[in-house]
């Protein structure tokens, strides 16, 4: 492999080709087989955003200034339920400095759901997304739900205007809790679809006859479990800008993960207009973590836009946001597991809740994903899955980072140690012999799995953790690698897996388009659609062109988030921008290096085949003496002064209707104090299927920033909602307690890099990843420690303790 | 919900007096770090008609310590006490409470003074200024008096502070010879108010205690001495009561992991007895934070382990509190 490589920077991956895995530690990336082959991919290069954003200069919707612009801010409801029986907007009219009130009787009449990203869905799928919201809502279905909304000339004029709108209130009785939903005489929340049932879903890829197959099993296990709806907390609040331009074209400025669906959905769900009367530019986006593949405060910005003829910046305070349209979905699961004495697996079933709150949003195509990665990561000949979405009075939940596997996995993967147990199995063994493999299908079953490292993974995770000298193994007592054997502390390690797609290929559009321009000093201006929202995109796209191409990384500029300027893009999510995107970016790339071959040919005067590029120059491989600059040969093709100029250019598209799944393996080590049932996690390792790390530090950097949102998933992260009021009590980062660098254990990262023939370079993606195996591998630690389960995230000591006191006792247990 | 502030009227007195003369009642709030303050005005959860800053006030951000004792004014930041040498060495007790503080932004900005007058129960620095013994000075136009730190917190955001007063100094004593100390927390995350917090003092000599003090915070509506539990343990054996027989127990005097402490040293009947008396007077609240039957038990947890710790410092003879870190 090394050889061809060599020959040929520009390495075809679809002639496929495997490297040794490599791993990163700290310091990252050290040991790559690969590294010096290519002159960009496979390097720790600093990304193009970081240094604004660092600095402050970064320019974010909340910074942004246009003139005569209004504030526009939103008037919530107090009540979790209740009929709206008058609004007199008279005083907040009266108010100096006010241009508008809007109520739910100025706004279209056409019910929208929020999910932007639902658009990228088949027709036949997006019938099952509920169309059941209007940008201002005839009846409070939630603490939060949005009432009424003001422009004015500031802040706080629109501010003292909220005050003054009076909304007389007729209080219904609430529900919060999904099951309580369900039953008979539980009040309605939406008119459309009685007993609250928002959608039922099943799992397409079903099969056998499961009771047959439990039966005949030798073991049955089964496992509930119930995930907090984690907040995704990204550090800008919701921000959107509006204006009307003097040709009727609308404008829109917002942090939206899916700028062209996001065009879409405002153009005909909820304005009635064509999608070219739009223009949606991305900002600077402060953290998206799916909270922004829905809508936030766009279509009440471009609302009072409208009506006011000026433009207008909503936002939002963090109090607001905590309490409204984002959230992990909850999901009370239950999975049940069929085994042979001899650890098969013989049968799965997934029976999922999913409490989508006051609006549908991404509530169904949460729990059809879930599905999708809790019975895809194993094989197994039944298997069933179900999803009953319900309304409640909680606050509308979203998409989150992870998308239902860190919801399905943390059942899922404690269930899966049960079964090992029964077969006395290490859970180890038990997931190496039951997991897919590369020719089997993935989790969206007409796709075959063209590669998968999880074997690799997991051995490699499974070295570093010590698992072989740490794991007591189902017989032992527990704790007896802790510090006091059978005493107060007690350690345990513990292990979870996963497969996640890269993109979303056979189940949503997947098509994305970039665009190159290659100008006359030979630097390139490259124009792509998905957001940079930290992931760090801009420089992984950037190296995937420049190598392309033969350029320098620097070379590459990036121009993102503008409809009028990118091409066609389904948004940055389903940890497919590096993918994906980087698809469409390469044969862009190589199209443009195929012209500037040519070009070159005729000034060297040989075949196109006979000359390579590398740092911006183009030499005669024979004899890398002769040579002439891409730069040279950009300005010769753009001042051409007879009839030969051409601005060089391609346009590269990626469409497919695989997704490419990545494997990881997540292994835990912690401490338990029985007395106080705190958790300490010790070590956290993930090893992951990278394909190929395009930039090895952004990868490992999105898996500690992964490890760093598990662990707040698995430990302290909780919305908590007044059973009562369904007021959200932990609005602020004072209540919802995320970790801070102090709370953070040792978190390594390694990379297992077996190139898949469909990526770029290799690349498979990693986005979400890693979140999903912290909280399950914690779980299984918790067990190895303490031999008890939790059925709830977080994992509170609260919960920890109560656990111990319902447990059995080992002899030789001495705690508290 | 909002984001903007009401308006209200701002002042920035640069005398003590001059500042007494503008804080004339309930719709007048001084102003110290404005940590606390600030937030609840844009909650208007507290809506002054008048501010009052004090960070213009000369010479009240000193902390002073001599033989008798140590003296911290208004403006003295948590950051300032936390990093001060004469309290780490002489009031390690109180360095230790700050220390549990986890944003460094907060003990910059805040004052300990301010963090006092907010009333809360679960402060970190109040149930160590309740085992030291401390002393709150308060000052008005007319005259000045000094009340012990217990007779300072009256109830869930409620202070002794009269509305024409300011506090202008709080004083704590020099620990006994032969005290060792211990302040111990539990929380969400290292940057959370606590769901529990303890400080105790305990002073050994000729192999018995010859004072305790056991504070509790956060599970009363005002932070609380735990009377019954420290009467328990004056005057008991140190050996017994502490099983600090073992030498696990020395040796862990001042690591900073109650993980790895306690382990291995098995507490004895007199503290467990303690630490139960303790969890007796506790009489929390559920929460976001934590439930009421949660923070009783590890009041009895804490108070058993701080006052093993407090012991093995005390035998010990050291227990000087670690600069914290970017401090020297
Ligand atoms: C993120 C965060 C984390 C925190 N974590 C902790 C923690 O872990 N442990 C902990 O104990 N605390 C914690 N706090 C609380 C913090 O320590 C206090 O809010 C802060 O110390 C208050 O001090 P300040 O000087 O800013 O007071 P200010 O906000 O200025 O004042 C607070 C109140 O006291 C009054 N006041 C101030 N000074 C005087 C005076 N001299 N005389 C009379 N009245 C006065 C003010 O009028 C106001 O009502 C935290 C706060 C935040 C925001």
């Amino acid at each position: 492999m090394r050889d061809a490589l060599d020959k040929n920077p520009g390495f075809d991956p679809r002639s496929g080709g495997t490297s040794a895995p490599s791993t990163t530690g700290a310091p990252p990336a050290t040991s790559r087989t690969i590294e010096g082959e290519f002159s960009c991919v496979g390097k720790p290069l600093p990304r193009p955003d970081v240094a604004a954003k660092a600095t402050g200069a970064a320019v974010y919707g909340a910074d942004l200034v246009l003139p005569g612009m209004l504030t526009g801010r939103i008037l919530t409801s107090p009540y979790a339920h209740a009929k709206i029986l008058s609004i007199d907007t008279s005083k907040a009219k009266a108010l100096a400095g006010v241009a508008a009130v809007i109520t739910h009787e100025d706004v279209p009449k056409l019910r929208f759901t929020r999910s932007v990203m639902a658009e990228g869905l088949p027709p036949f799928a997006y019938e099952g997304e509920n169309q059941d919201q209007f940008i201002l809502s005839d009846k409070a279905r939630y603490v939060g739900d949005w009432i009424a909304a003001v422009a004015a000339v500031d802040t706080y004029t629109a501010e003292k205007a909220l005050d003054l709108i009076e909304v007389e209130y007729e209080q219904l009785p609430a529900v919060f809790d999904p099951e309580e939903a369900l039953k008979p005489g539980s009040p309605i929340i939406h008119e459309g679809w009685p007993g609250n049932v928002a959608g039922v879903i099943d799992h397409p890829f079903s099969r056998g006859d499961l009771d047959k197959a439990l039966a005949d099993s030798d073991y049955v296990v089964e496992f509930r479990g119930r995930n907090s709806r984690q907040k995704q907390a990204h550090l800008e609040p919701d921000v959107a800008v509006a204006r009307w331009e003097p040709d009727g074209r609308l404008t829109v400025w917002s942090p939206n993960q899916n700028a062209h669906l996001a065009k879409k959905t405002m153009a005909q769900r909820i304005l009635g207009i064509n999608e070219g009367d739009i223009r949606w530019i991305t900002t600077t986006v402060g953290g998206g973590f799916g909270a922004r593949l829905s809508f936030g405060v766009e279509p009440v910005a471009v609302l009072l836009a409208k009506i006011t003829g000026k433009p207008v910046k909503v936002f939002v305070t963090r109090e607001e946001d905590f309490s409204g349209w984002s959230s992990r979905t909850e999901q009370r699961q239950t999975i049940r597991m069929g085994v042979t004495k001899g650890g098969t697996i013989t049968a799965i079933e997934q029976r999922i809740l999913s409490d989508a709150g006051a609006y549908f949003s991404h509530s169904g195509t949460i729990s059809a994903v879930n599905m999708q990665a809790t019975l895809g990561v194993m094989r197994s000949p039944v298997v069933s899955g179900k999803a009953t979405i319900v309304y409640t009075n909680n606050p509308t939940s979203s998409g989150m980072r992870g998308y239902g596997n860190p919801e399905g996995s943390f059942v899922l993967q404690q269930a899966i140690d049960m079964a090992a147990e029964k077969c006395g199995m290490d859970p180890l063994e038990f997931r190496l012999k039951n997991a897919k493999g590369t020719g089997e299908p993935s989790m969206w079953e007409p796709v075959t799995l063209t590669s998968c490292a999880l074997e690799t993974c997991i051995r490699l995770g499974a070295e570093r953790i010590g698992w072989k000298e740490k794991w007591h193994g189902w017989g032992a007592s527990t704790g007896a690698a802790g510090p006091s054997p059978g005493g107060r502390y007690r350690r345990g390690v513990g292990m979870s897996i996963m497969t996640h797609a890269s993109g979303a290929g056979g189940f949503l559009l997947e098509h994305s388009s970039a665009i190159i321009k290659l100008d006359e000093d030979g630097s390139v201006q490259l124009a792509v659609s998905p957001c940079e929202m930290g992931q760090g995109i801009l420089g992984a796209l950037s190296q995937i062109a420049a190598e392309g191409m033969g350029l320098r990384y620097e070379d590459v500029h990036v121009i993102t988030g503008d409809t009028d300027v990118t091409l066609f893009d389904i948004g940055s999510h389903a940890s497919r921008s590096t993918y994906a995107i980087g698809n469409a970016v390469l044969d862009a790339a190589r199209q443009v290096r195929a012209t500037v071959l040519e070009r070159a040919a005729g000034i060297l005067e040989t075949s196109p085949r006979a000359l390579d590029i590398r740092g911006g120059s183009v030499f005669v491989k024979a004899d890398p003496t002769q040579t002439v600059a891409v730069a040279e040969i950009a300005r010769g093709a753009i001042y051409d002064y007879g009839l030969e100029g051409r601005h060089i250019t391609a346009t590269g598209k990626h469409q497919a209707l695989t997704h490419c799944p990545n494997f990881q393996a997540g292994f835990s080590e912690i401490e338990v104090d029985t007395e106080t049932g705190v958790i300490k996690v010790l070590k956290y390792v993930v090893a992951h299927d990278i394909g190929r790390a395009i930039n090895p530090l952004t990868v490992e950097s999105c898996l500690q920033g992964g490890a760093y949102q598990g662990l707040g998933y698995a430990l302290t992260e909780d919305l908590i909602i007044d059973e009562h009021t369904g007021k959200v009590l932990t609005d602020s980062f004072a209540t919802y307690k995320m970790l801070s660098a102090l709370d953070m254990p040792e978190v390594e990262v390694i990379l297992v890099e077996e190139p898949d023939p469909s990526g770029p370079y290799g690349a498979k993606g990693v986005g979400e990843t890693g979140i999903t195996n912290v909280a399950p591998s914690i779980a299984n630690a918790l067990y190895d420690a303490c031999r008890i389960r939790i059925h709830s995230l977080p994992m509170t000591p609260e919960k920890v303790l109560a656990a111990l006191a319902a447990a059995p006792q080992s002899p030789d247990y001495n705690g508290g | 919900m909002h984001r903007v502030l009401l308006p209200f009227e701002f002042a920035e007195p640069t005398t003590v007096r001059g500042a007494l003369a503008l804080i004339d009642g309930e719709k007048t709030r001084a102003l110290a770090g404005g940590v606390d303050l600030v937030l609840r005005m844009r909650l208007r959860q507290v809506l002054p008609e008048k501010v009052v800053s004090l960070q213009k006030l000369p010479h009240l951000d000193y902390v002073r310590a001599d033989d008798l004792g140590l003296a911290f004014g208004a403006l003295a930041s948590l950051r300032q006490l936390e990093a001060s040498r004469a309290v780490r060495e002489g009031w390690p007790l109180l360095a230790e409470a700050i220390g549990s503080i986890g944003s460094v932004q907060v003990k910059v900005q805040g004052t300990g003074v301010g963090n006092l007058c907010v009333g809360t129960p679960a402060s970190d620095v109040a149930p160590a200024l309740y085992a030291l013994g401390a002393r709150v000075r308060l000052t008005g136009l007319a005259d000045e008096r000094e009340i012990p730190i217990e007779e300072f917190f009256l109830d869930v955001g409620k202070t002794a502070v009269r509305p024409h007063e300011l506090v202008t100094e709080i004083v704590v004593p020099r620990p006994p010879a032969g005290s060792g100390a211990a302040f111990m927390k539990l929380a969400k995350t290292s940057e959370d108010i606590a769901k529990v917090n303890v400080a105790v003092m305990v002073s050994v000599g000729d192999g018995a205690y010859a004072d305790v003090s056991i504070a509790l915070g956060s599970v009363a509506p005002t932070p609380l001495r735990a009377v019954e539990a420290e009467s328990l343990l004056r005057m008991a054996p140190v050996g017994e009561a502490a099983g600090v027989g073992n030498p696990a127990g020395a040796a862990a005097a001042n690591r900073v992991s109650p993980a790895l402490e306690a382990t291995g040293n098995p507490v004895s009947p007199g503290l467990e007895a303690a630490a139960q008396a303790a969890a007796q007077a506790a009489v929390p609240i559920s929460d976001v934070r934590s439930t009421a039957s949660y923070r009783k038990e590890m009041v009895r947890v804490l108070v058993k382990d701080a006052l093993a710790r407090a012991t093995a410092r005390a035998l010990a003879g050291r227990s000087d509190v670690q600069a914290p870190g970017g401090v020297s």
